[in-house]
């Protein structure tokens, strides 16, 4: 058979475009299932590894899944806001350790997250270049935010507006950039992270200016009663934190009550992570604890669901590919008839006959998959990025 | 090779008449012109020297093997080391090559060895019969003379003791088929092999040292 192989090869060289037509019918008859499946995979295995090193997400009530999502992801809306007094409570009841976020702004379109440096040993984040944050207004970013935006230690990053209509909302930040969070193939790589207090100064909650009593003209001045001024919504507030202005910042308020779009607990144990999980169950309506592996199964679920339909048309689309190979073939047959009949009168036996179609068969087939597990390949690359940036 | 027949008899299903054959003898060497009407059984003869057909009953001796004794297998391996054909629609293959078509023999059957020996009779068989600078051409671009001696260099390439022709001038022009029987004759001499060869022109059988008449072959069914 193996002296055949050039007749074989001849013949698909000769008839470039029935080969062609073939194999790129087959190609995306079995790249599409297959490239769906990776793709599938990859999703559940990106989105189950962060879940699953995620031990418990506490937030206010709302959807779960978006909840979930924002505390992993960054990426999508929270429910709403809770209070930082749970984040004290957890931390006094001794059950479990709690990692704030805020995480409502973006810079250049990269969420921007609120926390503390716990979150960068609980992730195990360490940096590439520069220095961990020190001050009011300083940002480490993702490595991915870094290299999109062309970023290095000491550049400035200008957070985006949230409403240009309100005067006397948040203005954006002039950050500065301390430092390069090193590569961890997370949607990490896609975050500007501050500390919590940067960002409720994002939220408007914090701010600094000039010394009402010394330093402001009094057209920005309300109401005066002795040492108690009122300034007028119109009062310049820094939007760059410099050594010479960080000491003008502060926050108005209970500590208690400034905001918190999530909390990430990591229990002591597991009977800790039950007591926590049971006490919101129990005792507060108002927030959710929820176990992130068991939110994203069910999401994953969903996305199974979906998959399973694709399958089923994929399946579908083989058959139709198989028949349509078959038509081919058996029309091929016809028209090579006389060309057969010649092999055969030249002492070809009727199975050799056989085996050279069938290798013609094997040989576009085997064409077929390497070119499909190449597309698949890079769709899976592609599809890679896609996903960090969906989840990131 | 020597043909000995005796006692043959075929049949093909659903046909009015039967080839019967009750003795013939065609000397190792020689060369024979088989003649008489469209349908007498000339080529129904050549397929089963070539041992297309099983022959059953009647005897079919080439040199010392009785085909009727082989079976589909055993006659294919005679036909491919013993016998050339050469075809009246020549059945050359369009995706090949000259020199591809000629080695065809070579590609589908693991017997044949293709070796510098065999290298060597192509490009004289090629350049014998007027194609030696054309091996690297497609069969597209031939003319039918020149295709028909493609299929002439195919049929000898294995050094066959017997050579079938089934009207292999039928296609050609007068120069042509002139040109064609010269180069059958001149080959098949020049190797020993003995020629058959159906054909449906008077003017050519006179070159042939025997003429077998198959119309006295025909017998009408019962």
């Amino acid at each position: 058979m193996r002296q055949s192989l050039p007749l074989v090869w001849a013949y698909l060289a000769y008839h470039k475009g029935k080969t062609i037509t073939l194999t790129i019918c087959l190609t995306v008859a079995i790249s599409l299932p297959l490239t769906a499946h990776l793709v599938v995979d990859l999703l559940q295995s990106e989105m189950t590894k962060r879940a699953e090193a995620t031990p418990l997400v506490i937030g206010p009530q709302g959807s779960r899944f978006d909840l979930v999502l924002h505390a992993l992801y960054f990426n999508t809306e929270p429910p709403g806001t809770m209070p930082q007094s749970e984040r004290f409570a957890i931390d006094q009841s001794g059950y479990a350790e709690a990692i704030p976020l805020f995480s409502r702004h973006r810079a250049r379109g990269h969420p921007i997250v609120g926390t503390t440096l716990a979150y960068f040993q609980f992730r195990a984040l360490g940096l590439a270049q520069g220095r961990p944050l020190t001050r009011l207004g300083d940002c480490v970013v993702g490595w991915q935010v870094a290299r999109t935006l062309g970023l290095k230690p000491e550049d400035r990053l200008l957070s985006d507006p949230e409403n240009v209509f309100d005067i006397g909302g948040a203005y954006p930040i002039d950050m500065r950039v301390t430092g390069i969070l090193a590569r961890s193939n997370s949607p990490d790589d896609h975050a500007v992270f501050v500390d919590i207090r940067t960002a409720w100064v994002l939220q408007g909650l914090g701010h600094g200016h000039d010394e009402l009593a010394t330093r402001v003209s009094s057209e920005n001045i309300l109401d005066q009663n002795g040492s108690h001024l009122v300034a007028s919504p119109a009062l310049p507030t820094h939007t760059r934190i410099t050594s010479e202005n960080i000491g003008s910042f502060h926050f108005h308020g209970d500590p208690a009550d400034r905001p918190l779009t999530a909390l990430i607990a990591i229990p002591r144990d597991e009977r800790s992570a039950t007591l926590l999980l049971g006490r919101y169950v129990a005792y507060d309506s108002r927030l959710q604890a929820l176990r992130p592996p068991v939110v994203l199964g069910e999401l994953m679920g969903m996305v199974i669901q979906l998959k399973k339909f694709f399958d089923a048309h994929h399946l579908f689309m083989l058959g139709i590919t198989a028949l349509f190979m078959s038509l081919v073939m058996l029309l091929s047959l016809r028209l090579r008839r006389q060309e057969m009949e010649t092999l055969f009168h030249l002492g070809c036996s009727r199975g050799t006959v056989v085996g050279l179609q069938a290798a013609e068969l094997f040989i576009l087939l085997t064409i077929s998959t390497a070119l499909a597990m190449g597309a698949s390949y890079l769709a899976l690359a592609a599809a890679r990025s896609w996903v960090q940036t969906w989840t990131g | 090779m020597q043909i000995q027949v005796s006692s043959l008899t075929f049949e093909y299903p659903k046909r009015l008449f039967r080839l019967h054959i009750p003795s013939l003898r065609v000397e190792s060497g020689s060369s024979a012109a088989l003649i008489g009407p469209s349908g007498v059984g000339k080529t129904t003869f050549l397929r089963l020297l070539g041992g297309l057909h099983p022959v059953d009953p009647g005897a079919l001796r080439l040199d010392s093997v009785d085909l009727s004794r082989l079976n589909d297998a055993a006659r294919r391996r005679f036909r491919i080391s013993r016998i050339g054909f050469v075809f009246q629609d020549f059945q050359l293959v369009e995706y090949l090559n000259v020199e591809e078509n000629i080695r065809l023999p070579f590609r589908i059957h693991s017997a044949l060895t293709w070796n510098r020996e065999a290298a060597r009779r192509l490009r004289d068989l090629a350049r014998d019969t007027g194609i030696g600078d054309k091996l690297t051409r497609p069969i597209g671009q031939l003319s039918q003379g020149e295709k028909q001696r493609v299929a002439i260099c195919r049929a000898l390439l294995t050094e066959p003791r017997l050579v079938l022709a089934d009207e292999p001038t039928g296609n050609l022009d007068p120069v042509n088929k002139r040109r064609i029987l010269q180069i059958l004759f001149q080959e098949t001499r020049k190797r020993g092999a003995t020629l058959l060869m159906v054909t449906h022109e008077q003017d050519l059988v006179g070159d042939f040292q025997q003429l077998i008449d198959f119309e006295q072959f025909q017998k009408p069914l019962d």
